[in-house]
């Protein structure tokens, strides 16, 4: 298992390099980030002076070479818009996003967890049509148009509900309904699947023939079992909540790294947006690492 | 345990499952109803709290939140004139240069001094001190620094001939400011929005550590605090010179998006919040009211390769035709002939503009601007065919249309033209990209064949040319005789109504040779919310200003 680790650890810091190489290239192909920075009216000088503090007055593989010994350094760069250390402006922004990812996290457990084991017990009772229902609606309806909904819905005309910005809790409700729909109705369908497949397996016939209370055999060994392909999943979901969706965060201007993201874009601020895409380079890369991890220790046949 | 058995205790396990999802989903809703009933039975931040409470505007941007006076750009514009004043300003009725932190000032027969007196026991905010002519000195001292930020950071320095010496204190409310060359616009350089010189504490910055991050000014409103991206949180300065804040607190959030924006005045939490024009019906239609600051940009077409006098003149543009000039002069009127502006008026910017007579520098606000000869720009497809033929293209020509956002509704006007001139015959590309994008091929005056419709800000005359001026190192957008002629001696005229007539004469010359395809002049239309009673804002700017005149409703 730690061979089996250790190989995954190696080809995580492959996978990021390359990332970051792509990232590089493609911000620098959008065009001189000085003319975007400065205003039209400041002159030549100020625009050289700002060149020559921002390293871009180098050639591309230099600024490169630069960039990865900083970061070797734990260095993420500064922001060229703000010249503040993209590591604060990312850690500024962090909770935020991971308050938002972990409300979502937990309202897709909550939901999806029982409704996929359920529906999969009672298959083709009304829990279970109403789960397969949520489940379509939920991987068909952007997570853009809904939060829009949502917003026109609870936060305009019944206005209970703030439409965005994060003062307060209740700030999170409509962001993480709008952010877990999607992940709700991926875990439910491979959960019910699963469920199905375990549920009708013979193992199961055993346990009920040893006498094993529903309750047990469904949720401590049906499910362990149904839940090994869900994991993964649930992995890949994760990181994705937690990078936070950009769309979700512009849509309530919720002061995360996804907006944090898109003002990088819009100003481009070459420093933010390297550094963001690594932060989600690297929690993509984690989760599925974390993932793997989690398999091999649940699944003895692996170890 | 028998078949029978075991199905018994799996039903009853399916109703405890049953029942415990029902209550759980039960009380999930029951929670969120009560916390979302008193929540909004007390609101948390956002939305006025009425008399004396609590204003929150959503603008599109609070800055980079670098508040030392040389790291401030013009970015950080829109909140500084909250917190600051500058030396003058501009009349929201009449568009004239009147005092501001500054009580009189004059200029030298030799167009070389200028005499400033300042309003006297103006204070700083958090009691540091008096406002005196130190303190201006000081702030044009960063302001113009060779590491500054500012915009206009080389201007100052140009005012001054580099020196900040010429800058000579008299006594704690008078100064002279001495200039190498004559600068006799001085007075309106300071007052247009970009330009102002927010006067802050010389003392404050030599004898605080706070300095860099808690920025103190003049100003109706002084810094509270502020989170990168997110919000800048002041409070009313109570002794302020001028108009007290009706509210205690001002809130500016940073919403980039305009849908966004009137989502949150519709819901309650923003009170005033900066609109696309496209935005313009829905917010009436939701009841809410649109607030139009005047005047803040003219909106023309410039044509690529008009660099008269330069290398890169694009000698066979059909609109310039170099040999041919009569002809070239044809087309840009054929150009200018076939655009409807009224309709994109009415269409596309839901009436937030207003004709106007000439390019760039004509404001119907300031009867100087205009000569009483002049006529509004003509619709006229047929005559528009006409010229296309008389330039020697009847069957038209190809075109490439830059498009780029802007504070105004550039896209929609330039789509709307660009259907226009399709009408007319011309083949028409639509380039939807950046203003960054179109700065690159400015810089190296390299804008053959491509057109684009140029906001020109509310600026002084003397300020708006510089930028046509074929003495530039960069950013060309076309060059005129009239311009460089026209610039030189108005700089130099002591005399304010024979610098009018410079003015109208520039105008004249733009106008005559269609350069720069005259539109109109736009608004920028603002949303109030209905907790919101009236607001006062300066005509020209197109940053939130004058915040401290807006009164709750009764």
């Amino acid at each position: 298992m730690t061979a089996r680790i250790a190989s995954r650890l190696g080809q995580s810091l492959l996978s990021l390099l390359f990332l970051l190489l792509l990232v590089f290239a493609i911000v620098r192909l959008t065009g001189d980030p000085i003319l975007f920075l400065m205003d039209p009216r400041a002159s030549e000088a100020q625009e050289t002076r700002l060149r020559e503090e921002l390293g871009l007055d180098e050639s591309v593989p230099v600024q490169f070479v630069a960039y990865v010994g900083q970061l070797t350094r734990g260095d993420l760069g500064i922001s060229f818009r703000t010249k503040r250390p993209v590591a604060e402006l990312i850690a500024q922004r962090v909770p935020a996003t991971l308050i938002m990812g972990a409300g979502a996290v937990g309202l897709t457990l909550l939901v999806a967890v029982p409704l996929g084991v359920y529906a999969a017990y009672r298959r083709g009772g009304v829990i279970d049509l109403f789960a397969r229902g949520l489940a379509a609606v939920g991987q068909s309806v952007p997570d853009f148009w809904l939060g829009l909904i949502l917003i026109l819905v609870f936060a305009v005309h019944l206005r209970v509900l703030p439409a965005g910005g994060f003062t307060s809790l209740e700030h999170l409700i409509l962001p993480s309904i709008t952010l877990a729909l999607g992940s709700i109705a991926g875990l439910i369908r491979l959960l019910r699947s699963s469920m199905i497949e375990v549920l009708e397996s013979d193992f199961v016939l055993f346990l009920r023939m040893k006498g094993l209370p529903e309750r047990v055999i469904l949720w401590k060994h049906a499910l362990r079992n149904a839940g090994l392909t869900s994991l993964s999943f649930l992995g890949i979901v994760t990181a994705g909540l937690f990078t936070g969706s950009v769309l979700v965060e512009t849509i309530f201007n919720w002061p995360g790294i996804g907006l944090l993201f898109i003002e990088g874009v819009r100003n481009r601020d070459f420093g933010v947006v390297q550094g963001v895409m690594l932060v989600f380079g690297s929690a993509y890369i984690a989760a599925n690492l974390l993932v793997d991890v989690l398999y091999s220790v649940l699944n003895p046949r692996l170890r | 345990m028998s078949t029978a058995t075991s199905r018994h205790a799996g039903e009853r396990g399916v109703a405890r499952i049953r029942a415990r999802f029902v209550v759980l989903m039960i009380t999930a809703l029951v929670v969120t109803a009560c916390g979302s009933t008193a929540q909004s039975v007390a609101p948390s931040a956002g939305g006025s709290d009425g008399p004396g409470g609590e204003l929150v505007v959503a603008i599109g941007n609070t800055g980079t939140h670098l508040w030392a006076p040389h790291q401030a750009g013009d970015d950080a514009a829109a909140l500084y004139k909250q917190m600051h004043d500058s030396l003058t300003q501009v009349d929201k009725e009449t568009g004239e240069i009147v005092p501001m932190l500054a009580e009189s000032w004059e200029l030298s027969d030799d167009g070389l001094t200028w005499t400033w007196r300042l309003r006297p026991d103006v204070q700083f905010h958090d009691d540091w001190g008096t406002l005196t002519a130190e303190d201006v000195k000081f702030t044009w001292g960063e302001w113009m620094r060779e590491d500054s930020n500012q915009n206009v950071a080389e201007t100052l320095a140009e005012i001054v001939g580099g020196d900040i010496d010429n800058i000579e204190v008299i006594s704690d409310v008078e100064f002279q400011i001495h200039t190498p060359e004559p600068y006799t616009t001085l007075d309106s350089f300071l007052a247009q929005s970009f330009a102002r010189l927010y006067v802050t504490s010389k003392r404050y910055h030599e004898e605080s550590p706070d300095a860099a991050d808690h920025p103190i000014g003049t100003g109706p409103w002084k810094f509270v605090e502020s989170t990168p991206g997110v919000e800048v949180i002041m409070a009313a300065n109570a002794e302020y010179w001028g108009t007290v804040p009706s509210y205690e607190r001002l809130v500016l959030k940073e919403i980039p998006e305009s849908a966004a924006r009137l989502v949150q005045v519709q819901s309650g939490e923003v009170d005033i919040a900066n609109l696309d024009s496209d935005l313009i019906g829905e917010a009436e239609a939701a009841g809410l009211e649109i607030e139009s600051v005047k005047d803040i940009a003219t909106v023309q077409v410039i044509l690529g390769g008009m660099y008269y006098g330069h290398p890169n003149l694009d000698t066979d543009a059909p609109w310039i035709q170099d040999d041919e000039p009569e002809k070239g002069k044809a087309i840009r009127e054929a150009l200018s002939l076939a655009i409807d502006r009224q309709l994109i008026i009415d269409r596309v910017l839901l009436g937030e503009a207003t004709l106007n007579y000439g390019p760039l520098l004509q404001y119907n606000a300031n009867p100087e601007l205009v000569d009483p000869s002049w006529e509004l720009p003509e619709y006229n497809l047929e005559l528009a065919r006409e010229k296309l033929a008389e330039g020697g293209y009847p069957d038209g020509f190809p075109i490439t249309l830059f498009q780029y956002a802007d504070d105004v509704d550039t896209v929609g006007i330039g789509e709307a033209i660009a259907g226009m001139w399709e009408e007319l015959g011309i083949e028409v590309t639509r380039d939807l990209s950046d203003e960054g994008i179109l700065d690159e091929k400015l810089n190296a005056a390299e804008t053959d064949g491509l057109a684009w419709v140029k906001l020109q800000g509310f600026d002084p005359p003397s300020v708006a040319l510089i930028n046509y001026l074929s003495s530039e190192d960069d950013d060309y957008k076309f060059f005129h005789p009239a311009i460089d002629e026209g610039y030189a001696a108005l700089t130099t005229e002591p005399d304010e109504a024979a610098r009018w007539q410079i003015v109208r004469d520039i105008i004249s010359a733009l106008r005559d040779d269609t350069i720069a395809i005259t539109l109109f002049t736009a608004n920028l239309p603002v949303v109030l919310g209905p907790d919101v009673g009236s607001w006062e804002p300066t005509p020209g700017d197109k940053d939130m200003n004058s915040l401290e005149t807006v009164t709750p409703a009764d």
